[in-house]
């Protein structure tokens, strides 16, 4: 495969269509192109059940004129369906009001090379894949045990380029690796996951190794009464619950009082604030050795239901990403700003990171653990939903792995237990911290270490496993 | 196109295929939001592609391209098959049960095609709905949005079915919230989602709701926070509609229930063992699977496996007794046929068992209408809509919020809650459920963004009930 090929054919898709909308009409114009060409090998109960593969790519283009603002996206890329496309979203846009918040696209802005393409991996067959997964489900039948899960492959690009002349360019390729063990009477169970840009980077048979250890110690899982308890959480569940606090921090969301950060602190600027303890610092990253991320991203206004998702903004993207700090030693430094929110408050605009560093010391889980006389052990959570946006007060519940730590050691497995607990508590109250780790999130990469927190609350307990 | 669906399945043939199928899909979206009297979002997306579908010595492939020429076909064919040969090496080589051809042409039943409607009337609607909502002074922010979809895919299998069906889908909602001193609380009216035309929109009361909702943002900001404590619960459809979903339809995917999606969904309590034992709900407790209720969204003829769809009870008398089903999961609860419950969202995405349309029956014999529920209840708590919603992974633990909830005090509606939420468990909420109104009670609504599979698939069900109480339920848990 040719990456520079399609590199230069990416741009040449962007150029005709920017050129169609000009000739249309459109006073400003962006367009983002995004192709994948991926497959994802799905096994459970030690065999395969799923195969796919997609080759795919989708064009979006926004247009303003006068101020009248429109998107539209297709993945019909010949030459007359640009055409056609830059047309129908030029009249659509003169048929909708000025938007009184339009911003132009963003001006020429040097963007970071980045080294996410790896080329072993974006060439990586079905064969290699059904080869790995068959060692895993033979390793873990022999235990007696079952594997479920995923391996991802493949390579995607996006390109981005408006009518002032900005442009940027990112490959990568992606080995995704999903595997949860469970016990054959569904008893015990655990699972990891981890996302890189090279599948040599996944150590299968280490997550292999802790999936079918700590699925075989969760069985028999015992009664721990719902309450307040001092709790361990690997750097999975850290993601899973305590990331959730960036979802308070638009900076519109708080001038306009719509963030846990003004209504749970009663501030009216949490900027230079003590919010969290002293052990929490976290910081957007471009091109962390551990981790090559995509150098730019979308601006968006976190803008939903009840303070819940997010509102992208149509000439939101290409928007280089940064290295700052978002807490500093538990104080808020920064929030993250839509383009229009920026230029109306003369302030630089800041995508979500693709790429968030906590900060953290050379502890391991296992010295956590080692250090703690009475913790409840979490491997992972699930489901987790706002309950008060208020208070950035969540619900969710523990899974794949639940025990009980006492005196420096694990004791016992635990059922599962629901909590309702917020992470601005939780990060205030954060003991210890350990080494970070590289997670994958949704659409994010996450170097977050195993945390200790003083006080946890779970509200009920369930007999799912 | 439906040559290259012959040439497709023509090609699975000549490679000797268990099974194979092949779908093209025409997608157009269009979606519209406003917030106070600012156009933030008009766009629409179109998609067309095909997907090939490919069983070799039981193990299955799948590929999806954009390139509808015959050329891409054929190439799209080849890597479905070399993606199978792979799979076989590890197959579970599960069995696939049989069903007959179909030839199907079917559409949904419309009469407004909201394509043909301007932009600028959609707009203008939106902006007047947000205006009354800012008419209530102590309203900081208005937000309303339309969508619509049109979802066209012809199908045709290596053993000769075919169709070619047109789906089109209706939703939208405005949204008020209230800012004060004592923080920010919103309110929604959604249209209900429904596989409709533009008539759908037309007829909604649009401007009372929003003058409703204005108010009752407010009144919710400061209302008193929900006090811990059991108590009897009304839950009216608008709010039944996800716990039905989350904890009916998610549990009794088959698919779920043996494993399959152990690794990211979760698996059910509602085992195969369990069929025909389980006492799920009450005895006046009864659940219906349905994929072809009007204007339901997930209504079609035939599956995206070639199945013609139908109706069963999944809970009959409280007693589980029946499982949503495809063509490779129907043999685990020894049924020769599949329920026709595959679907993809998308012609880039494979089949997965997605639940139909699930709806718990009206209450008969001396049923009560709402109004005579209501003052029937002493002290309880009435929910609409929909607020915080969480399950466990096997879908037994759940706790439920909703968007506006009033104490109910010697049969009347007393004063809002702030915060609400309940904890209960399967299968004792079901069997909670002491009273479930008459049929005139009984409402549509749906779930437009359900969440399923790897890579993850989107899926549009339609969940219908009355009124109904449930005795006893835990509120007022979750506390900061």
């Amino acid at each position: 495969m040719n990456i520079g090929a399609i590199q230069t054919q990416s741009f040449d898709i962007i150029e005709r269509v920017l050129k169609e909308a000009m000739t249309a009409g459109a006073d400003e114009c962006a367009a983002v192109l995004a192709g994948e060409d991926t497959g994802l090998t799905r096994f459970a109960r030690n065999k395969i059940i799923q195969n796919v593969a997609k080759s795919h790519h989708i064009l979006t283009l926004a247009v303003a004129v006068g101020g009248r603002e429109a998107g539209v996206s297709t993945d019909v890329l010949n030459e007359g369906s640009l055409r056609d496309v830059a047309r129908e979203v030029v009249e659509m846009a003169r048929m909708y009001p000025v938007n009184p918040e339009h911003t132009g696209p963003l001006e020429p802005v040097d963007i970071l090379p980045g080294d996410g393409f790896d080329l072993s991996t974006a060439t990586f067959t079905q064969m290699d894949k059904a080869e790995r997964i068959r060692m895993i489900c033979d390793e873990a039948s022999s235990h007696k045990l079952m594997a479920f899960g995923t391996l991802t492959t493949g390579w995607k690009y996006e390109a981005y380029g408006n009518s002032l002349g900005h442009r940027a360019w990112y490959p990568e390729t992606i080995a995704d690796f999903s595997l949860t063990v469970r016990t054959e009477g569904g008893e015990g169970s655990c699972r990891e996951n981890r996302g890189y840009h090279r599948i040599d980077r996944i150590a299968f048979s280490e997550l292999l190794d802790r999936c079918l250890a700590w699925a075989s110690w969760s069985r028999k899982a015992e009664h721990l009464s719902p309450g307040d308890y001092p709790v361990i959480l690997t750097p999975t569940a850290a993601l899973n619950y305590l990331a959730m606090v960036f979802w308070t921090m638009g900076a519109r969301q708080v001038t306009e009082k719509r963030s846990a950060l003004t209504s749970h602190f009663a501030v009216d600027d949490p900027i230079g604030k003590q919010l969290f303890s002293p052990l929490v610092s976290a910081y957007s990253r471009i091109h962390h050795p551990a981790c090559p991320s995509i150098p730019f991203g979308s601006t968006f206004d976190m803008d939903g239901f009840g303070g819940q998702g997010v509102v992208g903004n149509l000439f939101g993207s290409g928007v280089p990403s940064d290295d700052y700090p978002i807490i500093e030693n538990g104080i808020q430094r920064h929030l993250f700003s839509s383009l229009f929110w920026a230029r109306k408050n003369g302030v630089k605009p800041r995508a979500f990171p693709s790429l968030i560093e906590f900060t953290g010391t050379e502890k391991t889980l296992a010295d956590l653990i080692a250090e703690t006389e009475r913790a409840v052990l979490i491997n992972s959570f699930w489901y987790i939903r706002f309950v008060d946006p208020n208070h950035l007060l969540l619900t969710g519940l523990t899974r794949d792995g639940v025990f009980l730590v006492e005196n420096g050691k694990i004791v016992k497995p635990l059922k599962n237990l629901r909590f309702n607990e917020s992470p601005l508590v939780s990060l205030a109250s954060i003991t210890t911290i350990g080494k970070p780790e590289l997670r994958k999130a949704w659409f994010y990469n996450v170097l977050i270490p195993p945390v200790s927190v003083d006080t946890f609350t779970f509200s009920s307990e369930t007999e799912a496993v | 196109m439906k040559e290259l669906l012959e040439l497709a399945v023509d090609r699975l043939r000549e490679k000797g295929v268990d099974y194979g199928d092949a779908r093209i899909g025409w997608y157009r979206y269009q979606n519209i939001q406003v917030r106070d009297s600012v156009a933030v979002n008009l766009s629409t997306h179109g998609s067309e592609g095909i997907g090939i579908r490919a069983r070799v010595g039981g193990g299955w492939g799948f590929f999806s391209t954009q390139d509808l020429t015959q050329d891409g076909v054929v190439l799209a064919v080849d890597r479905a098959l070399e993606i199978a040969r792979a799979s076989a090496m590890l197959s579970m080589n599960a069995p696939f049960a049989q069903e007959a051809t179909h030839q199907v042409v079917w559409k949904t039943p419309y009469e407004i095609d909201p394509f043909s409607i301007s932009i600028q009337e959609k707009t203008d609607l939106l902006m007047e709905i947000n205006r009354v909502i800012r008419s209530n002074p102590a309203v900081a922010r208005a937000v309303s949005f339309l969508n619509f979809s049109r979802e066209h895919k012809m199908f045709m299998s290596t053993e000769g079915s075919q169709s070619d069906q047109l789906l089109m889908r209706v939703d939208g909602a405005c949204i008020a919230t209230a800012i004060g001193p004592e923080g920010f609380e919103s309110r929604t009216f959604s249209l209900t989602p429904l596989n409709i035309g533009y008539e759908h929109v037309l007829k909604a009361p649009w401007f009372d709701e929003a003058a409703r909702i204005a108010d009752e943002a407010v009144e919710k900001l400061h209302a008193p926070v929900c006090p811990e404590e059991q108590t009897d619960l009304i839950l009216l459809p608008t709010h039944t509609c996800l716990v039905i979903h989350e904890t009916i339809g998610h549990a009794t995917e088959l698919d779920r229930v043996m494993g399959w999606e152990a690794d990211m969904a979760g698996t059910s309590f509602a085992t195969t063992d369990r069929l025909r034992r389980l006492q799920y709900g009450s005895e006046i407790f009864n659940v219906v699977a349905d994929r072809t209720m009007p204007n339901g969204r997930s209504t079609v003829m035939v599956d995206d496996e070639g199945v013609a769809t139908g109706a069963w009870h999944l809970i009959r008398d409280g007693v589980l007794t029946g499982y949503s089903t495809t063509r490779s999961t129907a043999h685990y609860i020894g049924e020769e046929r599949s329920r026709g419950c595959s679907y993809a969202d998308s012609w880039s995405n494979v089949p997965i068992l997605r639940m139909p349309n699930v709806s718990i029956e009206p209450g008969i014999g001396n049923a009560p209408s709402y109004e005579e529920l209501l003052a029937d209840t002493s002290d309880g708590v009435l929910v609409d809509g929909m607020g915080s919603f969480s399950i466990d992974h096997q879908r037994i633990n759940f706790q439920f919020g909703g968007d506006a909830v009033w104490r109910i005090r010697n049969g009347r509606k007393e004063h809002m809650l702030r915060r609400f939420t309940y904890q209960s468990h399967n299968p004792v909420f079901w069997n909670s459920v002491d009273t479930i109104c008459r049929q005139d009670e009984w409402r549509p609504e749906g779930v437009v963004n359900c969440g399923k599979g790897q890579p993850m698939q989107r899926a549009q069900l339609t969940h219908g009930s009355a009124p109904l109480r449930l005795r006893n339920i835990t509120i007022g848990r979750a506390k900061i």
